[in-house]
């Protein structure tokens, strides 16, 4: 290769030439164009030796395009026909690794044939100039295939500066188009068309054509994205402006409404709140979750209420100041009368409770250094929690209108302390008293903590009402669930299932009532001291009903002091006639009806103040409701008075026996008598049968007849082993055919043996009989310790008699017509009062 | 001695040569060279006494290159050929340019400003100079 003589060519440039035989380099991707210079990397086994070749000799190579799809490396006609000779200009070889090499466009050709496939391909090519243009149409389309590929550059940013710059200097079309085609842009058919392509125009529309579809695919491409980033940026700048609208407003300590103020003012009563360690960390804990909950959802009402609650609890708030004793009785008699026995207890519990809390507070007082001391010397030597377990939890137990309610409201106004009821008369369902799970909809917690955000103290007193109406349901036993709040050794840390965090129960001051112990779980029981209130005497009904009902009648109705006179002979005679009960809520009731009537007599213009006497009664109340049914009906022999206990106080009961003519066989029992006092029935006809001789009565007559026991009222059930001497005594008066006493009661158990056995509820029976104007009363004998509770009026009023045994109880039940045995009855025990 | 060797005074201006489109980074995007031919590194220094190109090009012979002056333009082209290896050789590297070459540098002058006959070439140690002298005033 040598230069032609410069002399006669002096303008000639030297030439590469290209041999007609050349190594061909099979390219994956792209095309190599004329003029263009790019890098290869050449791997393939077959084209490191046509590139080995290739450099060692002439360093040209033919690139040929690999046609798409799936063909072998080794067919040919994988490879298009068209081609560029390029020159290797630099080469370098890693190890036996791939060979980069840089090629430079030389010259458009095209492949005739292949002379060689093996160990490569080695074409046979025809050098393809292409068909240079000019004209107006030429230049106009360099000049677009420049803009838009200057606008490609703009929108993707992906054509580097210098390109650009680069492209501005470039004047040939030609030049231009290899330039453009060459850039990555550009799909691979799309650039081995251009390649093909003779004339330049024709190049350059081709061009212009992918280029105007690469430009619009982009500027769509750039447009969603754009679309997406602003929508992304519009939202974060909006969280980002509420952000900091809000941290302006606490700043400013703006409370404007809307949820943000509502979050501040949560967060503001948490901090005031006096929450326990526990407590707090929970509502920080649900104010949080709070703030991040939006809201409209419902969860946020769920939480916010639960933390309304948290806060709404008088954490650390104390009402309780020192106890005056003397206060204490003054406002207990105040409140009532009488009731010694329990005014005494309640009496001894502030007491012990006032010394506690002083000897307390001096032994902290006193501090550690002599706590040692203090504690031996003993004024108070338990620590906080075995106070805690001393605490007893009162329960009244009585009938109803007794006063129990209005006692618990006098020993909170005694202590100073603020009082709520509590019913828990036919609460079935646990949850009532621990709350329920907060997942539920409309969750509350328990009463208790809902008491407690009443009371709005940590101490108040709590009157549990009805425990013995607890019912047990598949819900759950509210009984059980109790145990916890009443036993003092758990409850300072009662747990509610709605709150979920300890609170202190400790400090509060429980107080059940309930109308009977029998109906209380056993374990619950077992918590409480009973108090038991068991009705008022006529005496005492008067004096409650002149010192306080009446009065407080007067004032509920309008009327004026002087305006209503009621004298004590009214009075005794609506505790007699017209009421009969153990409390007083019936007589308030009638009270209540005369203060209305007096009322509309003051009303209606009648002068003076309304007179009521015994006389006058029946006008304002109508006629008596009751009246001594007793002697009306033991008036023939085989009924007999016994005495019952039943939770509203003592009752009288009478005891009916006939004799049916027919075969002896065992008694007939009616009357809804449970098992006990059915036995009990069966054992009082036996011991009448097998004494029948003793007790003057005929034993043909069982033989003859069948022994029939009643007791009405039918439709009420009945119980209990205490009608045993009842039912002796009338059996034996319609064996004998003698009548029982009329103005005699009775009561007691009755063995086989004719022994009598002690019962319960003396006092209340006691007060039935006294209500009912019984004057004689046979007792067991064991029983004669328990006349102590019957209040002195009673006493005098009432004979009682003890019974050892049946034959006592009989000579008392018949008198002096007692059918007489003919063996002498030893004589009848002396009777007391 | 200074060898003068095959240099053309040419009259007509060299119009086909733009400014040459050089390749931006040979590894990474493609670029466009307007001739295949490949330009050898030039130094050109203008003093008041004249100008001094200077290219590094070794491995020539003496018929291998000439050197051209058209109005406004020198221009240094030649051949380095490439001498083929055997069968039996392996390359490894190749970066070492043959085949044409062509520099053109840009030196403006009239007639008369430059005295054309006393351009040197010199070519020694793998350095090819051209020296242009300057006219001197009213020399001529």
């Amino acid at each position: 290769m040598t230069s032609a003589p410069a002399n006669e060519e002096p303008a000639a440039r030297p030439a590469v030439q290209i041999p007609p035989l050349l190594p061909v380099l099979p390219l994956r991707e792209g095309v190599i164009f004329p003029m263009s210079v790019a890098p290869v990397v050449v791997q393939d086994e077959r084209a490191i030796r046509a590139v080995e070749d290739a450099a060692r000799t002439h360093r040209i190579l033919c690139t040929v395009a690999r046609r798409e799809g799936d063909t072998s490396p080794d067919d040919p006609s994988s490879l298009y026909e068209m081609g560029c000779a390029a020159a290797i200009q630099r080469f370098q070889r890693e190890q036996d690794g791939p060979i980069f090499i840089v090629l430079q466009g030389l010259q458009r050709v095209r492949i005739q044939r292949f002379a060689q496939t093996d160990p490569y391909f080695i074409a046979a090519a025809e050098q393809a100039p292409d068909v240079p243009s000019t004209g107006v149409e030429t230049e106009a389309l360099a000049r677009r295939v420049r803009e838009l590929f200057r606008e490609l550059g703009e929108i993707g940013r992906t054509v580097p500066e210098e390109v650009l710059t680069m492209l501005e200097g470039i004047t040939d079309p030609r030049q231009l188009l290899y330039l453009i085609a060459a850039t990555p842009f550009l799909p691979k058919a799309g650039r081995q068309e251009i390649l093909e392509l003779d004339p330049v125009l024709a190049k350059l529309r081709k061009l212009n054509e992918l280029l105007e579809h690469e430009v619009s695919v982009r500027r769509l491409e750039h447009e969603v994205a754009n679309r997406t980033k602003e929508r992304l940026t519009k939202q974060q700048r909006e969280h980002i402006l509420r952000e900091q609208l809000r941290s302006i407003r606490s700043e400013l300590g703006e409370e404007e409404g809307g949820e943000g103020s509502e979050l501040g003012e949560l967060r503001k009563r948490i901090e005031e709140a006096q929450l326990p360690p526990e407590a707090r960390r929970e509502a920080e804990r649900e104010l949080q979750r709070l703030e991040q909950i939006p809201s409209v959802s419902p969860e946020f009402g769920i939480a916010r209420s639960y933390l309304d609650w948290l806060l709404s609890l008088p954490w650390g708030k104390e009402s309780g100041g020192t106890i005056d004793i003397q206060r204490a009785r003054a406002i207990l008699d105040e409140d009532h009368y009488d009731l010694d026995k329990i005014k005494e207890r309640i009496l001894d519990y502030l007491s012990v409770r006032k010394l506690r809390q002083e000897r307390q507070a001096k032994v902290s007082l006193s501090g550690s250094g002599e706590a040692g001391l203090s504690a031996s010397a003993g004024p108070v030597p338990q620590t906080p929690e075995d106070e805690a377990r001393r605490e007893p939890i009162l329960c009244f137990v009585g009938p109803p209108g007794v006063g129990k309610t209005s006692l618990g409201q006098s020993i909170a106004r005694a202590m100073g302390r603020k009082f709520l009821r509590i019913s828990l008369g036919g609460v079935h369902d646990e949850a009532e008293i621990r709350g329920h799970r907060r997942t539920y909809v409309g969750a509350l917690p328990g009463r208790l903590i809902q008491a407690l955000r009443r009371a709005e103290t940590m101490d108040p007193v709590f009157m549990l009402d009805e425990v013995d109406k607890l019912g047990v349901s598949f819900q759950g036993n509210p009984a059980a669930a109790l145990l916890e709040v009443l036993d003092p050794a758990q409850n300072h840390s009662f747990v509610d299932t709605y709150l979920g965090v300890p609170v202190d129960l400790s400090k509060i001051l429980f107080i059940c009532t309930a109308n009977t112990v029998e109906t209380i779980s056993p374990p619950l029981l077992d918590r409480m001291e009973v108090v038991t209130l068991s009705g008022y005497t006529e005496a005492e009904k008067l004096h409650i009903a002149r010192r306080y009902l009446l009065p407080k009648q007067i004032r509920a109705h309008g009327l004026r002091e002087g305006e209503l006179e009621v004298d004590d002979g009214a009075l005794k005679r609506i505790i007699g006639d017209y009421t009969r009960e153990a409390g007083v809520r019936q007589l308030e009731r009638e009270l209540a009806t005369v203060g209305r009537k007096a009322a509309r007599r003051i009303g209606e213009g009648e002068p003076g103040p309304v007179q009521v006497t015994a006389e006058t009664l029946p006008s304002l109340l109508g006629r008596p409701r009751f009246f001594n049914e007793v002697a009306e009906r033991v008036d023939r022999p085989g009924v007999a008075t016994g005495l019952a206990w039943t939770p509203v106080g003592g009752e009288i009961l009478f005891v009916e026996a006939a004799l049916v003519p027919g075969q002896g066989g065992s008694p007939v029992l009616t009357g809804m008598l449970g098992d006990v006092m059915r036995e009990s029935a069966q054992a009082a006809v036996t011991f009448v049968r097998s004494n029948a001789p003793a007790l003057g009565v005929d034993p043909e007559v069982f033989q003859k007849n069948t022994v029939h026991i009643h007791v009405p009222a039918g439709a009420v059930p009945k119980d209990g082993p205490s009608a045993g001497v009842a039912m002796l005594s009338a059996v034996a008066s319609v064996a004998g055919g003698v009548p029982v006493r009329n103005d005699t009661a009775m009561t007691g158990e009755i063995t086989l043996r004719g022994k009598v056995l002690p019962i319960g509820g003396v006092k209340e029976k006691v007060l039935a009989a006294y209500r009912a104007r019984i004057e004689r009363v046979i007792l067991p004998r064991r029983n004669e310790a328990d006349l102590e509770d019957v209040p002195a009026e009673v006493k005098e009023r009432i004979q009682f008699f003890f019974a050892d045994s049946a034959h006592d109880v009989l000579e008392v039940a018949f008198g002096p017509q007692r059918p007489q045995a003919p063996a002498t009855a030893e004589a009848s025990p002396p009777p007391v009062h | 001695m200074a060898r003068l060797r095959r240099l053309h005074i040419h009259y007509e201006r060299l119009f086909s040569e733009g400014p040459p489109a050089r390749m931006v980074a040979a590894w990474s995007f493609p670029a466009i060279l307007s001739q295949p031919e490949w330009s050898p590194p030039t130094d050109v220094v203008e003093t008041a006494a004249g100008w001094m190109v200077t290219l590094e090009i070794a491995g020539l012979h003496e018929d291998e290159y000439e050197v051209l002056l058209y109005p406004e333009h020198l221009v240094v082209q030649g051949e380095r050929p490439w001498r083929q290896l055997g069968e039996a050789a392996r390359l490894h590297r190749a970066e070492i340019r043959y085949g044409p070459f062509h520099a053109a540098v840009r030196i403006p002058w009239r007639s008369g400003s430059i005295d054309i006959d006393a351009i040197e070439v010199d070519y020694q140690d793998g350095l090819l100079r051209v020296q242009v002298p300057k006219a001197r005033e009213g020399w001529r």
